[in-house]
């Protein structure tokens, strides 16, 4: 299961010294690329933290404050991360935004959007429809992403509503990006020879076979009403990034072995998706097939029960539970812990990937936060959010950041910054006046 | 019951320019036009497979790795939010491929008849294959692009390649992979009739969710459809292939949420016991829809919720007192001093419960949600809504006591809970039972506050319940509803501008389709065959002319 990137031999034979390209065929490669890529990983959890054992207690300064039990797998990392206290979702709050909170939470704690009105049903009744504009991951991927043959990549770990509750990454309004399941899937996707389109050859079998299929899009378009020109050109569009795709050939990287066969739907199996799509994306960074990643953890209305760690709860009533109810508010303790720990799993294996002077993990950053507070709750203010990795230094990192009620639209302005987004707001209008202050190096 | 004439007057004041698509034999109803809709319907899942099956007789499913679409109303096929994304994009593309690839090592000849490989097989190939493949004949457009295809890849790679070739192009193409209705001329003017094509599509992927056999684009071809005898003739006959039956197994899928039987797990019962619940779920409905005895087992409403018959293989036999004796294979049961209809079936009692436990509160908000389209009001956001731990010394009943207690869930609890309540004779896996933690079992229930006054009043157990249900046209009006989302691929428009407004055509087809099977005592299959004559299957409305000027 374990391979191991070895960049720094491809950047030798390369003759790149410590520049870290992977070898590509074609005219891929950036031969002046002054530094090393970025790359912007968001992650979800459902139904909120335990606050007392997530955020810190009693913190003596932005710097000097001890990690809450949930966070002790991230321990040997704690000055490569950011708490956040004071995050909401603003936009969520806004009474006139459709929706559950479970609804609302989720559609805006990476886009900062309100919802459009829809018929997806909140577990509770509420109407929603999807978020009204595209996520973080989906911002930033539209300046780091254009180089590599996915833009990104939305993995997923027993996310089974097929509707708002079940999607965090949005290209745009009303565009969803649903996440893989199936590491066996992913990992054809990521790794099985695709037919290139040779740009030397304009008569090569693919490049006619796709100007056969515009063709038919342009005989189609021109007899259809105003709507369906639009959803037609959509599907053209997403055409024309493939093509690009296929245009930028196949790095030559040694795909790592193959994931076991997993029933990605098996709660047994759960820990072993868990991983194996932690290692599908450790290895698609190292072979710089994507600078982009989502990974979503179930969904609010979940029911499912984490056998390994012998907690056998339904996950979203689990979540309900009053804080007296100890065992309950003990077995959401060491979900999140579990989380906690799967995470310091991956740092490990970006930190494994040598680039530069350093690692992968150092170009990086993960923003993992979940839609409400608490679950019993839902409040949808101080979302536990938590930042990983400094994105090259770029982020100040080490510190747990306290805010008063900011909102979580201007966090991701913040990180958007980062990656050189210069728009002056983010999400929706009226709900990001400035980035945050003291997070931006 | 008809609503004959003035449509065409209301049409006129409200500045729309008239149904397209003529109604058979003239009858039109006094109705609000179907609103304007996106007409190009992108394939579900099922609906792909199905469709290369049939077409192509690709024996593999090539959408095993494809997203999953949308989930609204609890169907799957909403037009509006079923678009493609990049991974689906990404999977239509190599499926293509893929399917072109097999089409070839099976040989040309199951898909075109010609002597040889040519291009003069190539334009017989698109006439021939290409209406299957498109669903209507192709433009003079669609035809050169696809020709000029096989001249660029037959002089290098041969014909067998320029084959392979063009038929990856098609399936590639929105012509294929979109269902697209309301076509104008080529040259851009005026609008169409929802044409005869148009609706041999929407026919077939309603009754089989895949493409038109030969007989039904025949038949679109020579006019039949437009008489209601010709589509009903052919609606019946698509009801009486098999592919019918797995369009209503995928229909009974989406009405009962059935996707959460993967990785179900229930105390008491083996692993993988949602595997079998499932499969006998769908057997007993597909015995009551196909079955036209129209006895107290099969054919209607009422069967749906009275029959005694219960479906178990050798893994879940043990659990419901059924002794097969080593043999696994399904059989069928009557069970009448413990099933009767629907309500009492295992899979769907285990499907509404927690893992432990039943669960009043899922069994009633099914009930009132899915039974009779009548949803309840959301619990507040901060409330508990936790499973009380199973106490050794209560019953399930009295554990969910305190939502009638506490004032702020009273009110939409005593919706909930007393419908709830009457399914305590079944336990977490639908197990009979009389006593639970040694105490006996109190199954009364009450229905309270239901649109329908024939439901209201009090019950005890399922086997009451079941019978004011299977009396209630209200539960057919409900599932009629969902049959007719699931037929149309949208919402259904019941909203009118003002009170005095003519119903939407929805509510007109609506009330058909349930008349419809009224008149047949309640029979399920005629609510099907209902909503194909319905203007809401039939018709669309007008789009206002919008031609692009092209640069």
């Amino acid at each position: 299961m374990t391979t191991r990137f070895d960049r720094r031999a491809w950047l030798k034979a390369a003759g790149c010294g410590g520049l870290a390209l992977p070898l590509l065929d074609g005219a891929r490669a950036h031969a002046s690329a002054p530094v090393a890529p970025l790359r912007i990983v968001i992650v979800y959890t459902p139904n909120g933290t335990v606050p007392k054992n997530w955020f810190p207690v009693d913190p003596r300064s932005e710097s000097e404050f001890e990690l809450g039990s949930i966070l002790t797998p991230l321990a040997p990392f704690r000055d490569r991360l950011t708490l956040l206290s004071g995050i909401d979702s603003a936009v969520g709050l806004d009474p006139s935004n459709p929706g559950g909170p479970h609804q609302r939470g989720i559609g805006s704690l990476f886009t900062g959007e309100r919802l459009g009105a829809g018929e997806f049903k909140d577990g509770c009744g509420q109407m929603a429809g999807w978020p009204a504009g595209p996520s973080l991951d989906q911002v930033v991927a539209r300046i780091i992403g254009e180089d590599t043959p996915f833009r990104s990549l939305e993995f997923g770990v027993r996310c089974y509503d097929n509707d708002v509750q079940g999607r965090i990454s949005y290209s745009a309004a009303d565009l969803p990006l649903p996440p893989m399941n199936d590491p066996g899937a992913a990992y054809s996707r990521l790794f099985r020879p695709s037919t290139p389109i040779d740009p030397s050859d304009p008569n090569g079998r693919a490049r006619s076979v796709l100007d056969a299929v515009h063709g038919q899009f342009t005989a189609l378009r021109k007899r259809v009403g105003r709507d369906d020109r639009a959803k037609l050109d959509a599907h053209v569009t997403l055409l024309r990034d493939l093509e690009r795709q296929l245009g930028l050939g196949v790095a030559h990287c040694d795909a790592p072995e193959a994931p076991p066969a997993l029933d990605p739907e098996s709660e047994d199996d759960m820990p072993l998706v868990s991983r194996a799509h932690l290692d599908l994306l450790a290895a698609a960074f190292a072979c710089d097939l994507t600078r982009v990643a989502s990974l979503q953890y179930s969904t609010g209305f979940n029911r499912i029960r984490y056998p390994w760690l012998g907690s056998l709860g339904e996950g979203h009533s689990l979540s309900h539970a009053g804080e007296s109810n100890v065992t309950a508010w003990g077995e959401l303790t060491s979900r999140l812990t579990w989380h906690a720990s799967e995470l310091a799993y991956f740092i490990d294996r970006l930190q494994s990937i040598p680039e530069g002077d350093g690692t992968v993990f150092d170009n990086t950053l993960i923003l993992w936060g979940s839609e409400v507070h608490q679950g019993n709750t839902h409040a949808l203010t101080s979302l536990p959010y938590l930042i990983l990795g400094d994105a090259g230094g770029r982020i100040r990192t080490g510190i747990h950041a306290t805010y008063d009620g900011r909102s979580n639209a201007e966090l991701l302005l913040t990180i958007a910054r980062a990656y050189g987004y210069e728009e002056p707001s983010f999400g929706a209008a009226g709900f990001c006046d400035d980035v945050l202050s003291g997070l931006l190096v | 019951m008809k609503r004959v004439g003035t449509l065409l007057l209301a049409c006129f004041a409200l500045g729309c320019e008239g149904w397209v698509g003529a109604p058979p034999e003239d009858e039109v109803s006094e109705c609000r036009p179907v609103e304007i809709f996106p007409g190009a319907r992108l394939l579900t899942r099922v609906e792909y497979q199905r469709t290369v099956r049939d077409l192509l007789g690709e024996p593999g499913d090539p959408t095993r790795d494809f997203p999953p679409e949308p989930t609204v109303n609890g169907m799957n096929n909403d037009a509006r939010t079923h678009v493609v994304n990049p991974l689906l994009l990404e999977q239509f593309q190599s499926s293509a491929q893929l399917l072109a690839q097999g089409a070839r090592e099976r040989g040309w000849g199951r898909l075109v008849d010609c002597a040889e490989l040519g291009r003069g097989c190539a334009v017989r190939f698109l006439d021939h294959f290409g209406t299957r493949a498109y669903r209507r004949p192709l433009t003079e457009d669609e035809r050169d692009s696809l020709l000029h295809l096989y001249d660029r890849v037959e002089p290098s790679l041969g014909s067998e390649d320029a084959f392979a070739a063009v038929l990856e192009a098609m399936l590639a193409s929105p012509q294929f992979l979109y269902r697209v209705e309301a076509l104008r001329d080529e040259d851009g003017a005026g609008a169409e009739p929802l044409g005869a094509y148009e609706l041999a599509s929407r026919l077939s992927y309603f009754l089989w969710g895949s493409t038109p056999d030969d007989e039904l684009l025949r038949a679109a071809k020579d006019g039949d459809l437009a008489s209601a005898n010709g589509l009903d003739h052919q609606a019946r006959r698509l009801l009486d292939d098999p592919r019918a039956r797995e369009q209503v197994r995928e229909f009974h899928r989406r009405w009962l949420g059935l996707d959460r039987f993967t990785g179900l797990v229930r105390q008491d019962g083996p692993e993988g016991v949602g595997v079998s619940l499932e499969e006998s779920l769908l057997r007993f409905l597909d015995d009551i829809f196909w079955n036209q005895a129209n006895d107290a087992t099969s054919g209607t409403l009422g069967a749906l919720f009275r029959s005694p018959r219960l479906h178990v293989d050798g893994a879940i036999a043990p659990l419901y007192g059924v002794r097969l004796d080593g043999d696994t294979a399904w059989h069928a049961v009557d069970a009448p001093s413990e099933r009767h209809g629907l309500l009492t079936q295992p899979g769907l009692l285990s499907l509404l419960a927690h893992t432990e436990q039943s669960s009043p509160i899922t069994r009633g908000v099914f009930v009132w949600e899915k039974l009779l389209c009548s949803p309840v009001p959301a619990p507040p956001p901060d409330v508990n809504n936790t499973p009380p731990d199973p106490d050794p010394g209560l019953t399930t009943r009295e554990r969910f006591k305190v939502h009638t207690a506490d004032p702020s869930c009273a009110s939409c609890h005593r919706l909930i809970d007393p419908v709830g309540f009457g399914f305590e004779n079944y336990d977490q896996l639908g197990r009979y039972r009389s006593e639970e933690n040694g105490l006996p079992v109190d199954a009364s229930g009450a229905v309270h506050d239901s649109p329908d006054p024939e439901l209201e009043g009090d019950f005890v157990g399922l086997f009451e319940l079941s019978e004011k249900l299977a009396e209630s046209r209200l539960v057919l009006d409900c599932l009629t509803r969902t049959w007719m989302t699931f037929a149309l691929g949208r919402g259904l428009e019941f909203r009118v501008p003002q009170a005095n407004s003519l119903p939407t055509a929805d509510a007109c087809s609506l009330d058909d389709s349930v008349t419809a099977s009224l008149d047949q005592e309640g029979n399920l299959r005629e609510v099907l065959l209902g909503i194909v004559r319905t203007p809401a299957f039939r018709q669309r409305a007008a789009r206002e002319p919008d031609v692009e000027v092209t640069p």
